[in-house]
């Protein structure tokens, strides 16, 4: 019981955050020692998230908060904006991923960031404190602070180790998101204005099931917290930061994009929406999963016919989080559980995709579809992974998205069996994935692509890290669902 | 020993797929170790099938689960009873034969293993469809079967131009009509993906309404059938269900997959697309249909389902027929055959349902099952050997074979007997089994059209089967045979290796067909023992239907007119069958519709991926960069608006403000303006900064506001 007294989760964010200083100032010694310092601290965060995770799990507590910190007083002045985190079966997934892909993010960049190291690796430090912080944080200033830091270092990401046109990709994020932010600031403050004098996620959730927000409000503050988190997840036709970032960022960064970043929307839905906001939700709940459907067929739609490679990577990211939207607002334990269990898998899923497309692009030279014919003659591991990630993406099953994918719809068919529609996106995204596989791993090689070289064994054994959670979690997915299934239910949503 | 059998109906699978991953580690050891341990554990999983035959005889079912996902009801289980077992058994065999031949026919290929990958790992997912106790399972063996399906059609994927499938230079409607063999995998993919989603669809409702995948439990407690009635989706339900098989065994409307799968290795062509996988639809209306006929509260609810089922039956077998009478190449022409005989099981899984005694249907379409398993395997090794000794794939450049490949010819002749319904051998009984049932249907007013296109049919199979045996073996060898003879390439015997695997077939069915009248008598007892005994509301009439007068007598007409039509063109050759199109102008457009696939292959192609490909370029130019992404340039003018509001209240309501934050202030707006032209880094850092100030403050405003 002595860790239980150790304040597991403010480690978790700021021990990052302190360690990216420490990080900077090694950084200008030596490039090597950075990279080790860096790889050692979001291990030992793993650690910490992989520990938390698994005490939820066994102790059957998802839908409880646990580690929980405070309230302690942050700004005294005002009431109800205190210091407080915790984590729960929503929570503690996505911590896990973010831990996780921190220390794929740091081993992928090892050979791809050749400039700047120093800053970069205090970056992603940073990163990874502000990113947790914003999936423990139980008030809503907090929740926005750390919301707003992680756009600090995501826009430098971009903007210094990114494409030719990373200053308009960088600037195009930005505005997006900061403009959404703002909006979504703005909603928290009604609440704070007319429903009660707090952020406290925890006490506006009571005050929810105790009847004492009015419902006007909860309408207003869902379009504001529908700009603010649906820009971020993407929803359509708020996403066209999304592939422009993807494509300009560097192969590690669009895996913390992809991975980490798009959930923060999510999260933001499931966490404010459907019990803060509980009855806007409910009654408005219809016009949220058409627009996730929405969503997942126009960003498969437009994946389609991309040329780059990455860009219609991006796109896939824009399709899979449709189902993010659907499941959540189906209000229903499969929707829910199922829509926590996409979040994580397609972290998993279009990481390794996404870094794939960086050593295609360092090896070749290029991400365009039409000029990478016959790589697997050259390059049969990168060829192979391609495929198993291509697998995953497209949620055959033999990597868990299938599971969450088919959770979301049998959540949105508990709905309204007309919504059994959304099974056509399925099929479009086999499609557009195996005639990119067509023309890029199958394709007869040409006088390119006899001189390619393959990757290091190296990077062979890290992306597939990647394929090791999607594997187990598809064997073994109690490890994930006993935890989301708790916490869905904890919710008692009503539809 | 008890213990042993509980584990038996898992190691049939698990054997398989251990076999599968370990492949890569043989690889490593040596070749010539990969290929034989690739077909020892097909045989282990052979084995165990067989192993489990004397439970299934005593009419007995192993039923055990493991919990696999509790906090949604799924349990992962193996539910081994007569039905599985029996098509576990005859699967296991026919893989176990075909990766020995495989060993023959893939000599010396550079990828071999991956082809051992797929194919164990095919053979575990299709026995793991044949003995999951639950949907969800099965449904992983379904894609796994799929994904293994993708990867061995296209397993030459060099495209080569020896390896496309189809004639090059034919087009239907402007599209080209050759398959090179990674485009062929796609397409078989993605319109099996088709079937998959609507299954999937009609499994996730049962799911809803009844709270779990099991079969068991759905057999058991039909309580789950008011509610899905009541809601009106006990039929759609089902037929979404039934989709899945329409996929997997390619019956219309989604049949086109098949023909164009046979750009894959033959010994692949036999396996998969013809002796099991594309089996696993007739498999899954076997499993499901008796379920749904039980828990419906009067027979008359299920009625459209067993119609839809029977009706695609017979029009598949019809559609595939006619297309199979003119075929080109010998493997396309056992393809189309394929699609045809599915049909003929569909059909009588879906009269068993129309019928007062369930059984009779159900025994004909599981008997006619495994004797086309058997018997079109070997056509297919067949094939292979006859392609691997002529150089060619066409039908026309065979020719008076007989002589040079005797056993072979022998082998053929009894299979394809078989396959034309020739009395005394498998396919007979089966075919005429089926032909009974459909007599005996009871009610519904179509079913002496449904008759009549079967017996259509059949006369068409015996045509085309002996057709191809006359052209490969009878008559003279042809021009290209006469060029590659005179090139020093002599038409020679098939190895021991590859021969041995059919002719094996070969006797199977020689056997199967002499005992044939009680081999389907002891098929009927066992299963409709085991229906009756799991289903509350399935009563068997205690007698099999023994022989129907008129059924034979039709079938044996069938045999004779199109066997006889056959013989005077192409055995005895008593006259020129091209002359028949070319002067008649009928027959000639009626030649060119069957041909060209009754247009039905080149219309698909167009409305499902010329279109769709058209609509997402049409939607990327006009509405992602036509519309959505010039919003984004008025969300920056909008931004800049706000800052500049921002600095209007920076300056004139908050006076007296520090300096620090005019100064950032004084950086937002030169930041606003540069916008336009691009930003550096530095300034945009200091833009954040300002911002985040910004925000503070106006916090403090409104919190001082509300909080006194």
């Amino acid at each position: 019981m002595v860790t239980m007294s150790l304040p597991i989760i403010s480690l978790m964010i700021f021990l990052p955050i302190v360690a990216s200083v420490f990080a900077y100032l090694i950084g200008r010694r030596s490039d090597r020692a950075v990279r080790i310092f860096a790889l050692l601290i979001s291990v030992a965060i793993l650690g910490m998230a992989v520990f938390s995770y698994a005490s939820i799990l066994i102790s059957n507590t998802g839908d409880k908060m646990s580690f929980e910190e405070g309230p302690l007083p942050w700004i005294p002045t005002f009431r109800g904006v205190d210091y407080h985190v915790g984590v729960d079966g929503l929570g503690a997934p996505l911590v896990l991923v973010s831990a996780f892909l921190t220390v794929l993010v740091v081993l992928g960049s090892w050979a791809l960031i050749t400039t700047r190291q120093p800053l970069y690796y205090a970056l992603i430090l940073l990163f990874e404190g502000a990113i947790i912080g914003v999936f423990t944080s139980l008030n809503l200033l907090l929740f926005y602070f750390f919301w707003e830091s992680v756009l600090i270092p995501m826009f430098f990401f971009i903007g210094i180790w990114g494409g030719p046109r990373r200053k308009y990709a960088a600037m195009k994020f930005f505005l997006f998101t900061y403009v959404a932010s703002i909006i979504m600031l703005l909603g928290f403050l009604a609440l704070y204005i007319y429903a009660a004098p707090t952020f406290d996620i925890l006490e506006l959730q009571n005050l929810n099931q105790l009847a004492q927000i009015p419902f006007w409000l909860q309408t207003l503050v869902s379009i504001a917290t529908f700009v603010g988190f649906g820009v971020k997840l993407p929803v359509v036709p708020f996403h066209t930061w999304l592939p422009d970032a993807h494509t300009e960022a560097p192969a590690p960064i669009s895996v913390f994009l992809a991975g980490v970043l798009l959930k923060m929307g999510g999260y933001g839905f499931i966490r404010v929406n459907l019990t803060i906001l509980h009855d806007a939700s409910v009654t408005y709940g219809w016009i949220f999963m058409a627009i996730g459907l929405i969503t997942m067929f126009y960003g498969a739609i437009v994946a389609m016919t991309q040329k780059d490679m990455k860009r219609l990577i991006a796109l896939t990211s824009v399709n899979h989080m449709g189902f993010v939207l659907l499941g959540a607002f189906t209000m229903n334990i499969y929707g829910v559980s199922g829509a926590i269990f996409q979040m994580f898998n397609h972290a998993a899923a279009v990481g390794l995709l996404f870094m794939l497309t960086g050593y295609i692009h360092e090896q070749t030279g290029t991400r365009e579809i039409q000029l990478l014919k016959g790589m697997k003659v050259k390059m049969p591991k990168t060829a192979t992974l391609v495929v198993l990630g291509s697998m995953a993406g497209m949620g055959v099953p033999i990597f868990s998205p299938f599971l969450s994918e088919y959770m979301v719809i049998l959540g949105a068919i508990s709905v309204n069996t007309g919504l059994a529609v959304a099974m056509l996106i399925p099929v479009i995204t086999v499609g557009y994935f195996l005639w990119m596989l067509k023309r890029t791993v199958l394709s007869p090689p040409d006088e390119r692509s006899l001189h390619y070289h393959d990757m290091k064994n190296f990077d062979v054994v890290h992306l597939t890290i990647y394929l090791i959670p999607l594997l187990l979690l598809l064997i073994f997915p109690s490890l994930m669902l006993n935890m989301t299934n708790l916490f869905a239910e904890g919710l008692r949503l009503v539809r | 020993m008890a213990d042993l059998v509980q584990v038996l109906p898992w190691l049939v699978w698990v054997i398989p797929l251990i076999g599968a991953l370990l492949t890569p580690v043989f690889a490593h050891i040596n070749g010539k170790i990969r290929d034989i341990m690739a077909a020892v554990f097909a045989l282990g999983g052979a084995v165990s099938a067989t192993l489990l035959l004397p439970t299934a005889l005593s009419g007995e079912t192993i039923h055990s689960e493991i919990p696999w996902i509790p906090s949604l009801n799924i349990n992962a289980g193996v539910l081994a009873d007569p039905l599985s077992i029996f098509i576990a058994t005859v699967v296991a065999w026919i893989c176990f034969l075909i990766m020995v031949y495989s060993i023959g026919y893939m000599h010396g290929d550079p990828n071999l293993t991956r082809y051992w990958f797929f194919m164990n790992f095919f053979i575990g997912n299709m026995l793991l469809i044949v003995l999951s106790d639950n949907f969800l399972q099965m449904f992983f063996g379904w894609e796994g079967v799929g994904l293994c399906s993708y990867g061995l059609i296209g397993f030459w994927n060099k495209d080569e131009l020896k390896d496309y499938v189809g004639t090059r230079g034919h087009t239907v409607l402007g599209l080209p009509q050759a398959y090179s063999p990674s485009q062929a995998g796609m397409k078989a993919f993605m319109m099996t993906r088709v079937g998959d989603i609507s299954f999937l669809i009609g499994l996730l409702i049962l799911y809803y309404y009844s709270g779990t995948f099991s079969f068991t439990e759905l057999a058991e407690k039909t309580g789950w059938s008011k509610e899905l009635v009541s809601a009106g989706l006990f039929i759609p339900a089902a037929i979404l269900i039934f989709g899945g098989a329409v996929g997997k065994s390619a019956q219309f409307p989604l049949h086109e997959w098949l023909p164009d799968a046979m750009a894959g290795p033959t010994a692949v062509s036999a396996l998969i697309h013809a002796a099991t996988m594309v089996k696993a639809g007739v498999f899954l209306v076997a499993r499901v249909g008796p379920i749904f006929y039980n828990a419906a509260e009067v027979t008359s609810q299920v009625t459209p389902l067993f119609i839809t089922i029977a009706w695609i039956g017979v029009f598949t077998a019809f559609l595939a027929a006619t297309q199979a009478v003119v075929a080109k190449e010998i493997k396309k022409l056992l393809a189309y055959s394929t699609v045809s005989q599915i049909g003929y099981m569909m059909l009588a899984l879906g009269v068993a349902g129309l019928s007062t005694d369930f059984a009779l249907g159900y025994t004909a379409g599981l008997f006619h099952l495994t004797s086309h398993a058997i018997f079109k395997a070997a056509l297919f090794m067949g094939a292979g050997a006859l392609i691997h000794a002529t150089g060619s794939k066409y039908l026309h450049d065979m020719g008076g074979l007989r002589k040079h490949m005797k056993y072979t010819y022998i082998s053929m002749l009894i299979v394809a007997g078989s396959l034309a319904g020739v009395p005394f051998l498998s396919g007979f009984w089966s075919k005429d089994a089926i032909l009974a049932a459909t007599l005996g249907a009871s009610e519904t007013s179509s079913m002496s059209i449904i008759y009549a296109l079967a017996v259509v049919t059949a006369v068409m199979t015996a045509f085309y089967t002996f057709k191809m045996i006359g052209l490969v073996f009878f008559g003279k060898p042809s021009e290209h045979l006469e060029e590659r003879e005179r090139e020093g390439h002599h038409v020679h015997e098939a190895p021991k290796i590859m021969l041995i695997p059919y002719t094996i077939l070969a006797g199977a069915t020689l056997a199967i067909g002499i005992v044939g009248f009680f081999f389907e008598e002891g098929l009927h007892e066992m299963l409709s023992r085991n229906l009756e005994h799991e289903f509350a509301n399935i009563h068997i009439v205690e007698a099999s239907g023994g022989i129907n007068p008129t059924a034979l007598v039709s079938s044996l007409a069938a045999v004779g007119i199109g066997g006889f039509i056959a013989y005077y063109y192409y055995i005895a050759r008593k006259a020129d069958p091209t002359k028949i199109t070319q002067n008649n102008s009928f027959a000639r457009g009626l030649y060119q519709f069957f041909y060209n696939r009754w247009y039905m292959n080149a219309i698909y192609y167009w409305v499902f991926v010329k279109s769709v490909e058209g609509f997402s370029r049409i939607t990327f130019k006009n509405l992602e960069l036509g519309v959505i992404d010039k919003i984004s340039t008025s969300v920056a003018t909008s931004t800049i608006t706000f800052s500049t509001i921002g600095r209007w209240v920076d300056i004139n309501v908050v006076d007296g403000v520090s300096n620090g934050i005019a100064s950032a202030g004084k950086v937002l707006s030169g930041v606003s303006r540069r916008i336009q032209t691009g930003v550096t880094e530095e300034y945009v850092f200091a833009y954040v900064m300002g911002a985040v100030l910004l925000i503070l403050l106006f916090l403090y405003i409104l919190l001082t506001g509300v909080s006194v």
